[in-house]
């Protein structure tokens, strides 16, 4: 078990190639590619304007890049994406840290441990936190707007499968749709417990079956709030200001941006503490099994995506399957190591299925609970 | 905000037992949700054809209920049938994708793809449906497409077998190797559209054309293009191709052009051997019997089409010039049983309906003891038993989806050694997806079919006087003072007389021949139309143009192969290609088609013109484009005219193509084929345009790497 760190970049698909290529060049050998998309504002054109102002949203092809690499390289890591790809140009992608628990691989499950090229530090802050979101399919959108419309960042988003009470039912469970939509964003620490009550309560997602919240920590990161699609006619985008103005201040707090929640809040907000993101990245189709065994064990239920590793062509060496699954379960810290059991028993992490967890701790979350004490 | 922890934990039991309320509580909902879907896909088209029918060419429904019974098996069928697929077909067909690359060599895996579109094809009956189509070709006509549709007929459907297995082939390559698809398009567009202007030298290949091209459209059926698609993009996944997220598409694309170069090519090695089209009078002459024996098996089976196909003086021609060799022939068939069977087909009877139907009055008064044995064959329906009909399409069900289903398994298992995903589920799609099939072919036979052979029927009512066969009439003691004259302008006069109907006064054309004055009666056949006799009927053309257009695009909207695509799409494109803008762009091309095809089968204008000009289009559309949607444009055509539309389309052309007098109806499946991949491709270039929601200027000049 070891510490490291895992990047994330969400990233226009058009400047993905070139980001792997530099990335590749500079002695990365391995990442992996979610594919999704982005939401943005777009004004209505001419007649359709004249009906209603309120813009379109437009979406985009999307990236979620994920790389793990060794915490001592983090940090070249991070600004040489950001200066390559030129991040702080407002509208390109976002990018953040976190530290994760690597609890156990396969042998061919690498963490990143040299890159070749040194960047200077440059528009990559710390105090802000991630919030991931998981509701029904075509959800997502509606909560995707919600929070452009506070101005925060503009999400990612991508599809996944859920398990959990449905699996238990036998072939019934084929009446109860499975089919997920995840979001992801980074926002200021200030914001962020806002940010996560609006889209609580606007996504109902303390309801049940409305879906799935969480709150965590990040290293460092650079936002992108580019929530609109259209530049305005000034010489600067307001989102460019902001960014030079960040860089100068070298801090985002000096932002006094309020987010609006509701003003009446009826009932105490029930969240869950002390909880662990637990990651299972394995080969395209044992996923589901393998939750399965987990819910044997007492993990309530799982999220998983398709994703797709890259890695640099070694051609020497064996390689891992591209097509991958990740399974995502949130679980109390203490079932931590007989997940692991039953995963070994399972043959997890031998060659068939070529697995790796990781963990990290979680704020706190929210969704629909039983018996609220 | 008061923040609580509580911990987070399950019952770590099996199943959940649940109890007969909450079962019904989850069921209904989701079968509800389901069928719904499908009733909104399917109602457009029927309410439709109905109003069309009843409203606008004003003729009811015949059958009515047997009809409504028919639709509600459809939209049934289609419920099941879909949910099959999702559930069991696709996920069964992803998994041995995802499992080849890593078990398999690439041979092994091309062998896999060649056998699964070779079975692919015999397993599914859509060139049956074309053969049927042809049973109105002539073989004086069209010599070289009468072999292939009749006695060569499997010779055929193994060409289109093997078109299908190499283009499963070349699209598995395309996935191992990245290579983009547009030179293939390119490549075999050219090649295709080559060899169509080539044939038109030979009139014996011109009007192969026609069928060569449906062939391309109509293979590639409900099943096969999902369980296509899913190992698609299956092997795609598992093979880390680089390209867009929608990789796994093409095969389909491939497999539409490839059996039209396939049919054509068999076209041209047959031609040496058949006679080019004639007058069916020389047809019948002794200086060609060699050259068209091929045409026929048998020596007799050859009399028999004469008998059948043609009137008493061509059989005077073939049987001898004279009166007398006929009269001969005749009577030795009369006496020899086995050789009636030999010359007529095993149909009991046969000979005795010929002799009524065909025969001069003294051939049947001499053979028959009774001249009243007419009437025993003149209004003969045929009366399919109920029982027949569900075996009859519940076995072609399981034609369509076992054998494919069990390919797979047996790979996955056996040779992949790997194990099926959620069996359960699995299991019950298959189950489901038979069932599904069975119900969508009775609903389809009984309900669509039959409502799209009377409008395809009446619908030249619209600009042409038709005759209602059904609805032939004998008026008694008819008054022959009653008739009056009328003159036309060349002199020539006309008779007519008042039939009092239903408070109306009807004017009827009189005829002598149909008025027998021993019985005093009148026996005649009432027509209709034409609706529109404006400049020659031709309101009446434009109104079937537009008919044609939303039966295409109506049709197209109720497609399963169709809805199962889109799915995928939206799926793969993480919902940036919404479903419903797929189905309405391919359907409005299809509509766009079928309105060409109406025009191409009234007015008689060769298929090339209609159809090349598209395709060269299309492959500078196609040099335009993004990858993502050349993919998804391409292999959305090869998905339209499936089970749904090509009955009616067929109806509709066949109808069409006998009021105006063609020699073959083809072409209107092909054009239908081919304007949808121009509206996918126009709608992408369109969202190309708009999307970017970062301007040029961000993008670096070194950072554009497509």
């Amino acid at each position: 078990m070891k510490i490291i760190s895992r990047i994330s970049i969400f990233l226009l698909r058009e400047l993905t190639p070139f980001l792997i290529l530099q990335l590749k060049n500079s002695g990365l050998t391995d990442l992996q590619i979610t594919s999704g998309r982005m939401n943005t504002f777009q004004q209505k054109k001419g007649v359709r304007n004249f009906f209603s102002s309120e813009p379109d949203l437009g979406s985009d092809a999307l990236d979620v890049i994920t790389i793990l690499v060794d915490p001592t390289i983090e940090d070249s890591v991070l600004y040489f994406i950001v200066q390559t790809m030129k991040l702080k140009i407002q509208g390109r992608g976002s990018i953040f840290s976190e530290r994760v628990r690597m609890i156990k691989g396969h042998s061919l499950c690498r963490v990143n441990s040299t890159f070749m090229k040194k960047a200077e530090s440059t528009g990559i802050f710390s105090g802000l936190m991630g919030i991931t979101c998981i509701v029904q399919r075509d959800e997502g959108d509606r909560l995707a707007q919600v929070i452009l419309n506070t101005g925060t960042c503009v999400p990612a988003l991508y599809y996944g499968l859920g398990t959990g009470l449905r699996d238990k039912l036998g072939l019934l469970r084929i009446t109860i749709p499975a089919e997920k939509e995840i979001l992801q964003l980074v926002a200021r620490q200030e914001e962020a417990d806002e940010v996560m009550e609006l889209m609580i309560e606007q996504g109902n997602l303390d309801q049940p079956g409305k879906g799935f919240i969480y709150l965590y920590q990040i290293e460092k990161g650079l936002i992108n709030t580019r929530t609109h699609r259209d530049p305005p006619p000034h010489i600067a985008t307001l989102e460019q200001v902001v960014a030079e103005l960040d860089h100068l201040k070298g801090n985002l707090r000096w932002r006094l941006h309020n987010v609006e929640g509701s003003s009446e809040v009826s009932e105490p907000r029930y969240y869950l503490k002390q909880l662990v993101e637990f990651r299972l990245t394995c080969n395209e189709g044992y996923g589901a099994e393998l939750v399965k065994e987990a819910m044997s064990a007492g993990v309530a239920g799982a999220t998983i995506f398709k994703t797709k590793h890259h890695f640099a062509d070694s051609s020497s060496q064996m390689q891992i399957s591209p097509a991958r699954e990740v399974c995502n379960m949130i679980i109390s810290e203490n079932l931590l190591e007989n997940v692991i059991r039953i995963l070994e028993i399972k043959r997890a992490f031998e060659d068939e299925i070529a697995a790796i967890v990781e963990a990290r701790s979680v704020d706190k979350a929210c969704t629909y609970l039983v018996n609220k004490k | 905000m008061m923040e609580t922890g509580i911990y987070l934990q399950q019952p770590s039991s099996g199943k959940v037992h649940v109890s007969f309320r909450e079962f019904w509580g989850l069921l209904l909902p989701y079968a509800g949700k389901r069928i719904g879907e499908q009733s909104k896909a399917v109602l457009f088209l029927v309410l439709y054809l109905i109003l069309f029918q009843t409203i606008i060419l004003g003729i009811p429904i015949a059958e009515v209920l047997v009809i409504a019974g028919g639709l509600g098996a459809v939209i049934l069928g289609l419920s099941f049938f879909l949910e099959g697929l999702i559930l069991g077909l696709m996920p069964l067909g992803e998994m041995v994708g995802l499992q080849l690359p890593r078990k398999a060599s690439l041979s092994m895996v091309l062998a896999f793809g060649f056998i699964l579109g070779l079975g692919a094809t015999f397993a599914e009956p859509a060139i049956g449906v074309l053969k049927t189509a042809g049973a109105s070709v002539k073989a004086w006509e069209a010599p070289l497409l009468f072999l292939l549709l009749g006695r060569y007929a499997h010779y055929l459907v193994y060409a289109v077998g093997i078109g299908v297995g190499f283009a499963v082939i070349l699209g598995l390559i395309r996935f191992y190797y990245d290579w983009s698809l547009k030179p293939y398009i390119i490549i075999l567009t050219l090649l295709l559209c080559g060899m169509t202007l080539a044939s038109y030298f030979s009139p014996n290949l011109q009007l192969l054309t026609g069928i060569a091209w449906d062939c391309g459209g109509i293979t590639t059926g409900p099943v096969t293009v999902p369980l296509v698609l899913a190992l698609g993009i299956g092997i795609c996944r598992a093979v880390g191709s680089n390209r867009s997220d929608t990789g796994g598409f093409g095969i389909v694309t491939l497999a539409s052009l490839l059996p039209v170069a396939a049919v054509l090519g068999l076209g041209l090695y047959f031609l040496a051997k058949v006679p080019a089209p004639m007058t069916a009078a020389d047809f019948c002459r002794k200086e060609v019997r060699e050259k068209i024996k091929i045409l026929f098996p048998t020596q007799e089976s050859l009399i028999g089409y004469v008998m059948t196909q043609m009137g008493p003086a061509e059989l005077e021609i073939f049987l001898g010039e004279s009166a007398d060799s006929v009269n001969q022939f005749i009577q030795s068939l009369a006496q020899d049983p086995k050789l009636q069977q030999r010359v007529f087909g095993i149909e009991p009877a046969a000979f005795k309906k010929w002799i009524v139907s065909k025969g001069l009055p003294e051939q049947s008064l001499s053979l028959l003891q009774d001249g009243n044995s007419s009437g025993e064959f003149q209004n003969k329906r045929l009366h399919l038993s109920k029982s027949g009909l569900f075996l009859r399409n519940m076995i072609v069900a399981v034609q369509a989806i076992l054998p494919l289903a069990f390919l797979l398994m047996i790979v996955l298992l056996w040779f992949l050694r790997a194990r099926v995903p959620r069996k359960d589920e699995v299991l019950f799609g298959i189950f489901l997806g038979l069932i599904g099939l069975s119900f969508f072919n009775i609903g389809i036979e009984t309900g669509l079919t039959k409502l799209g052979n009377q409008v395809g029927q009446m619908l030249p009512s619209s600009f042409e006087e038709i005759p209602l066969a059904a609805q032939r009439k004998t008026i008694e003691n008819f008054d022959t003072s009653l008739v009056q004259t009328a003159i036309r302008a060349d002199g020539k006069k006309e008779r007519f007389f008042y039939e009092y109907k239903g408070k109306e006064y009807l004017r009827r054309s009189f005829d002598p021949h149909y008025y027998d004055p021993q019985t005093k009666t009148y026996t005649f056949i009432p027509s209709r139309g034409p609706l529109f006799a404006f400049r020659q009927g031709m309101l009446g053309v434009l109104l079937v143009v537009v008919f044609g257009f939303f039966l295409g695009y109506g049709a197209t909207l109720a497609e399963p192969a169709l809805n199962a695509l889109g799915i995928k799409v939206q799926e793969l494109t993480v919902g940036r290609f919404k479903k419903r803008i797929l189905t309405h762009s391919v359907a409005s091309g299809v509509g766009l088609g079928t309105a060409l095809g109406v025009i191409k089968v009234v007015w008689a204008i060769p298929l090339s013109l209609l159809l090349l000009p598209p395709y060269f289009i299309l492959i500078f559309l196609t040099l335009f484009s993004k990858d993502e949607f050349v993919e998804i444009g391409w292999d959305s055509a090869g998905v339209t005219t499936g089970p749904v539309t090509v009955p009616l389309v067929l109806a509709m052309g066949l109808g069409l193509g006998q009021a105006v007098g063609v020699v073959e109806g083809f072409g209107i499946l092909a054009l239908a084929s081919v304007y949808p991949i121009l509206t996918v491709l126009l709608v992408g270039l369109l969202l190309q345009h708009k999307g970017g929601a970062v301007s040029n200027p961000s993008l670096a000049e070194g950072e554009k790497i497509s």
